[in-house]
């Protein structure tokens, strides 16, 4: 992989990434940081990606790792009052409310299948669970999203 | 009766666009990789200090003459006595750096950790505006600041620079050491003083199993000088100085072995035993911790919600290396090390989950 084909493959997911980061970490601060040594570890790693149509995936995995190191390092979750309103409002801000208060191990996979049209296939592998713990997670996390949605 | 046809979740609808200063990160960092094959780890963690991966910022201020480890951690974090000896013994020096003088103010290494810190100001009380190096100009000039340039709060680096008619100066003080003493994690924090200086603060994780009793490192303290009408460097306006300097390790002073008392599950986990070591900067503890069949390793995260607290139920203060870490390579077998912050040993302690409803009895 050459430094343009990387660059270029970042632009085009670059907002991919956010969201993901976003879902997990629910602070644009530590989202900046996650993105920033996201794109720094890919590049170190690139000679692990084997086929280039698995670029996606392969960055989403290590950006997951490097959200997790950002939460280690943060010692703990983020409570729904820390959360800082984003600079501009979501289009649907009522979604955006309903998605935060389900737990992280749910709303992971629902953001990866219902924002970026990932398969079951593709968020077991990203995430390192079963399909059938995908599958679980996800139906629990549309039932929560709607009735918080209702309530 | 048909079911109605759910409508396709659309969940981009819950997002807002990447904010600018998300998006130029990981471009900027995405461009800044080099072609060549050999990335090697020295010129990663170039590119990891350069880029001042951890940023907190300490949203206080203080007079200039506090400014330091001591105020700055207080009780919070439990700075123990004997750090605050060995921080106050520093030997402190001035440097010339172009049109401002930084002073190196503070070390202090225990061997899993240095902390080095240097305060800037503008040399012979000229008025100048002083923006750390891991901040954001477009980020507000901290309350302190407002105040002395007679500013609203909400008034950015480069706002005020423009409204005050000072220069604006971007200062970075860093210490760079062996990357095979380094145990990969930098902190960068800063405190505003009153006056308009700034006390820049790093901090970098070292392998005590390398560490030996002096450290050797590089200081580097940087100043930039930044036009802020385009919000750019100005050329040649760019001081740089570098100076070798070695600090003293302190090492372990105490050690023990805590062992549950009664029940020793928690959560999903059967807690073996916590070894402790106390050094100067405080006690570093590693609980040794095994996994029930059915814990899911991918809720393993959980741990970093639990908590030491002391015989009475108080949690120790967290601590001066700001993290802890997980070990859980050898699943179902994981080693959870935090710090706490303080001065002995306890004769006994408690490890609690998030829940705080249970914990493990240790002595």
């Amino acid at each position: 992989m050459d430094k343009d084909y990387f660059v270029q493959e970042i632009e085009r997911i670059s907002g991919m990434l956010y969201r993901v980061s976003y879902a997990i970490l629910r602070h644009d601060e530590d989202c900046k940081d996650a993105l920033q040594e996201t794109a720094l570890k890919a590049w170190e790693k690139r000679g692990s990606l084997r086929d280039k149509n698995l670029f996606s995936t392969w960055m989403t995995r290590i950006l997951i790792n490097e959200c997790r190191n950002i939460q280690r390092k943060s010692r703990g979750s983020v409570s729904l009052e820390d959360i800082p309103e984003p600079s501009v409002p979501p289009p649907d801000p009522a979604l955006a409310m309903a998605l935060e208060k389900i737990p992280e191990n749910l709303r992971l996979p629902l953001v990866l299948k219902y924002s970026e049209g990932m398969n079951y296939a593709q968020i077991a592998k990203v995430l390192r669970l079963p399909l059938a713990t995908v599958r679980g997670r996800i139906y629990r996390a549309k039932k929560q999203l709607r009735k918080e949605l209702e309530a | 009766m048909n079911k109605r046809p759910e409508p396709e979740l659309d969940l981009r609808k819950a997002f807002s666009p990447t904010p600018e200063a998300c998006y130029g990160a990981l471009m900027n960092a995405a461009r800044s990789v080099k072609e060549e094959p050999s990335v090697r780890k020295i010129s990663f963690r170039a590119l990891v200090i350069a880029a001042a991966i951890i940023i907190a910022t300490m949203a206080i201020a203080l007079a200039a003459e506090q400014l330091g480890l001591i105020n700055l951690f207080g009780n919070d974090y439990g700075l123990p006595e004997a750090a605050q000896t060995v921080l106050k013994s520093t030997e402190q020096k001035d440097y010339a750096v172009g049109p401002l003088t930084i002073t190196l103010r503070e070390t202090l290494a225990d061997g899993r950790l240095v902390y080095v810190t240097a305060q800037a100001s503008s040399a012979g009380g000229a008025n100048a505006l002083i923006s750390p190096a891991s901040g954001d100009l477009s980020a507000y000039i901290p309350k302190t600041e407002a105040a002395r340039l007679n500013l609203p709060g909400e008034t950015s680096f480069l706002e005020a620079a423009s409204q005050a008619k000072m220069p604006l100066y971007v200062a970075d003080a860093y210490f760079e050491i062996d990357p095979a003493l380094w145990a990969g994690e930098e902190m960068r924090a800063e405190v505003f003083g009153t006056d308009g200086s700034v006390l820049l603060v790093d901090m970098l994780q070292t392998d005590p199993q390398k560490v030996a009793e002096t450290l050797t490192g590089t200081l580097t303290l940087h100043v930039r000088e930044i036009d802020p009408a385009s919000a750019a460097f100005v050329p040649d306006r760019d001081w740089r100085v570098e100076e070798e300097i070695s600090i003293p390790v302190g090492g372990v002073t105490a050690e023990r072995i805590y062992l549950p008392e009664g029940t020793a599950l928690l959560g999903g986990y059967t807690l073996k035993s916590v070894k402790a070591e106390q050094t100067d900067a405080g006690i570093y503890l590693s609980a040794s911790l095994e996994a029930a069949v059915d814990t899911p390793r991918e809720d393993v995260y959980s741990l970093y919600d639990w908590s030491f607290l002391d015989e009475k139920g108080n949690a120790f203060p967290a601590g001066i290396n700001m993290s802890g870490s997980l070990n859980e390579e050898g699943w179902p077998a994981v080693t959870l090390h935090m710090m706490i912050g303080a001065d002995a040993l306890p004769g006994a302690m408690r490890l609690t989950d998030a829940s705080a409803e249970d914990a493990i009895a240790l002595k």
